[in-house]
């Protein structure tokens, strides 16, 4: 029971941690010097080197989908919908949620480390011994970085697995060219536009928090750096696909 | 007595309910070298970090420049630590930047400062540390000692009146050591005061116009470095026999 109630109130702790952290990087976002090039550097590491991972996945991803749905709707005939069942499932759904992971694994991880070897190596010490907040300097940069580059990613992400639908269902299924892409585009409103910036820009927030933290709470050597970022990767995940639920649930009611 | 600098009163301080620091009082006078001694992992560093603001006592107040330390806001410790210039145990030099860019650092970052007198004061400090070169470098490039001699100039570039220094010598060859000891003397003989947390009794002995030593939570000696020398303190006795030994 003891162990149980320990467990809960980590817990607490540790999304009190999140909050106090989100909201001091918040705070922290609007106070100057603002550090353009410290998030611009941060953008390419986080968005631009991550591109190539997303758009792969997101191609093939695309490509799968138009593949299985078609085995359902040639049943009925109905191959006409395939365009627009991936480009909705893609845009509402797996375009936000798998970009995201791959983020989280990639950069987030990333970013755990990086900020985890700088606290066990007592940089993070050396900046406030300088003056200088580490949230300010370490985090700001990085949390505007994920909230700039996800959005960019998932929209990249969304348009990459049309467009691998297109492919399976042009020269596999023979579905013309225009009629795919008619169906495709036309399917999409402007309400799945906004579901996948808001689903993005939360997942974005998530990612960035999550990794900053565990970073800045490392503790030990390089074993507490490896597993700051495991729980960085793990967390980030399970708050991803949580967070998509939640939205998921409140879009429904909504749109 | 001259005017103080740092002031640590009834400072305890406990980490998973083992007392690392139990009711310490010490007094840093102005252009004084402190030395503080003991074994490891006793709370040397611990105090260091106190008087930096980077740690909260759980009992007492810390006072540097007469202003406290402990207990204020964030915004208040950094006016306080832009007066001091932290040189720590591993150096903590920004692997991701430049010897240049570690260097200049806190002149950029906090100071107003045209560019060339950054690097005016950059190209000195790095020639005091007897770095003129390291500049363009990457910390991971250089040796240990190098680091921490890429440390004190980056802590005293921006002109602090008050050094602290984590295990100076740690780590390096006889040579720098002494090279090392001689910077602080000069650094003292510009007016500076300084605390030095060190194994090193040669440099303690040298450097120190006051040593004391860490014992179980207290400061057991606190004198010149004949007093600590010819202490009849057991603790103190046998701490300078394993070191000469």
């Amino acid at each position: 029971m003891s162990r149980l109630l320990n467990l809960i109130s980590s817990w607490f702790e540790y999304l009190g941690g999140l909050v106090i952290l989100f909201s001091q990087t918040v705070l922290w976002a609007f106070v100057p010097p603002y550090r353009a090039n410290h998030t611009l550097r941060q953008v390419v590491r986080i968005g631009i080197d991550s591109l190539g991972i997303a758009s792969l996945v997101a191609l093939f991803t695309g490509m799968i989908m138009a593949i299985q749905t078609a085995y359902q709707m040639e049943k009925v005939s109905a191959e006409m919908y395939i365009a627009s069942l991936v480009a909705l499932s893609l845009v509402r759904e797996l375009g936000p949620v798998l970009t995201a992971l791959i983020v989280a694994g990639r950069a987030g991880g990333a970013v755990t480390a990086e900020i985890g070897s700088m606290k066990i190596t007592e940089q993070i010490d050396a900046l406030r011994a300088l003056a200088v907040n580490p949230v300010k300097y370490l985090v700001v940069p990085r949390f505007l970085a994920f909230l700039i580059s996800l959005p960019v990613l998932v929209m990249i992400a969304n348009l990459l697995g049309i467009m691998g639908g297109y492919y399976v269902c042009v020269f596999n299924l023979s579905i013309p060219a225009n009629l795919y892409l008619m169906n495709a585009f036309e399917s999409i409103m402007l309400k799945d536009i906004v579901i996948t910036i808001t689903k993005s820009v939360v997942f974005a927030v998530i990612i960035s928090m999550i990794s900053c933290h565990e970073g800045l709470i490392t503790e030990g050597g390089a074993e507490g750096v490896g597993s700051a970022t495991m729980r960085s990767v793990v967390n980030s995940f399970v708050a991803i696909i949580g967070a998509d639920w939640v939205l998921s649930s409140l879009f429904y009611f909504i749109f | 007595m001259g005017e103080k600098i740092v002031e640590l009163r009834s400072v305890s301080k406990a980490f998973h309910g083992r007392k690392v620091l139990d009711g310490v009082d010490l007094v840093l006078e102005k252009g004084q070298t402190l030395v503080i001694i003991g074994c490891s992992g006793i709370g040397k560093s611990v105090t260091l970090k106190h008087i930096v603001g980077l740690m909260e006592p759980d009992e007492g107040q810390v006072l540097v420049f007469g202003r406290p330390m402990s207990g204020v806001s964030e915004r208040e410790k950094n006016r306080l630590r832009l007066r001091m210039g932290m040189v720590f145990q591993s150096g903590a030099l920004f692997d991701f930047l430049t010897v240049e860019e570690n260097v200049a650092f806190a002149l950029r970052e906090k100071y107003a400062l045209p560019e060339d007198e950054v690097r005016r004061r950059v190209k000195e400090a790095l020639e005091l540390v007897g770095l003129p070169d390291a500049g363009e470098k990457m910390p991971s490039e250089l040796s240990g000692g190098m680091r921490k001699r890429v440390a004190v100039a980056r802590a005293l570039v921006y002109e602090p009146e008050l050094m602290l220094y984590d295990e100076p010598t740690a780590g390096l060859d006889p040579i720098r050591a002494k090279a090392m000891d001689e910077l602080v003397l000069k650094l003292k003989s510009q007016g500076k005061s300084a605390i030095v947390v060190t194994h090193d009794l040669h440099s303690a002995f040298k450097i120190g116009d006051r040593i004391c030593m860490l014992h179980e939570g207290r400061f057991i000696i606190d004198g010149g470095p004949d007093e600590v020398r010819n202490s009849d303190d057991p603790v103190v006795k046998r701490f300078i026999s394993a070191f000469y030994d």
